[in-house]
């Protein structure tokens, strides 16, 4: 009688289940992040709020260096000009993106501008922590 | 006469389709998606600019003044306190009288994190009222 051959194969399935389980997993439960080209630490907060996506974002960073960031370019502007273009723009609302260890005297100076600009609503992003 | 079973000569043979390419993708796409994602809960905090009505609010009999210093240490109504009791000192504040504004002066050099905490936790406390200026000021 011919012997028959045995083939040793490891079992592949299990391990194609976990990591579809683990694809199936970050897919659903995480969500894509911007890379964010002005590496900025956004304070933490305690409360829930709806993320908003305000036309343009205003970026503050440790040091106190500013930049915007509209919906569509994204460019290195000198404290003169994000001045200028808030004026040409008249955005109703700005999102403000604000390194969480600025000295507040950055914020304070900002929020004074764009009292002074007229803008009505700022909304600063958080991240939001589970107390 | 042999006969020839087709059934049975099918069964021996081993169909095998190679899945490697497609646990190739598939731990692909989970390494992408692994780096990817973020699990961090985006929040924001709305600021209402008073535009045009910049009144000085301070000397104003409902005004309660909200100190925070360089050292993060917090005084309510020049009374030391801690950031986990201003919610219901504020509250209790707020019960006896409805109209009362809080003003935040916070230090140049204070860290922002600590003076949107000092915002939220007054927040909590049921007011929107809130004024932010320097602590020279």
């Amino acid at each position: 009688m011919a012997q028959k051959k045995k083939i040793k194969q490891i079992n592949l399935i299990p391990l194609i289940n976990i990591i579809f389980l683990m694809l199936i997993f970050f897919m659903l439960a995480g969500t894509i992040t911007k890379i964010d080209p002005y590496k900025i630490k956004i304070p933490e907060s305690i409360i829930k709020n709806d993320p908003l996506t305000p036309f343009l974002t205003i970026i503050v960073k440790k040091n106190g260096e500013i930049f915007i960031d509209s919906k569509n370019r994204k460019k290195e502007l000198q404290k003169k000009n994000y001045v200028e273009i808030i004026r040409a723009r008249k955005p109703k609302e700005i999102s403000l993106k604000i390194d969480s260890e600025t000295p507040s005297e950055y914020f304070l100076k900002i929020l004074k501008i764009l009292e002074n600009e007229k803008i009505k609503k700022v909304v600063i992003e958080t991240n939001y922590i589970r107390q | 006469m042999k006969t020839h079973n087709f059934y049975q000569k099918e069964e021996k043979e081993l169909i095998s389709i190679n899945i490697t390419p497609l646990i190739d993708i598939v731990f692909l796409l989970l390494v992408f998606f692994m780096l990817a994602t973020s699990f961090i809960q985006k929040s924001t905090i709305e600021v209402n600019l008073s535009s045009g009505k910049n009144v000085e609010i301070e000397n104003e009999k409902n005004t309660i003044v909200l100190i925070i210093n360089k050292k993060g240490q917090i005084y309510l109504n020049k009374k030391l306190i801690n950031i986990s009791s201003i919610r219901n000192e504020v509250i209790s504040i707020i019960e006896k009288n409805p109209k009362s504004k809080i003003l935040i002066k916070s230090d140049k050099k204070l860290a922002v994190q600590k003076v949107i905490r000092l915002i939220e936790e007054v927040r909590l406390a049921g007011t929107d009222n809130i004024k932010l200026v320097d602590l020279e000021k």
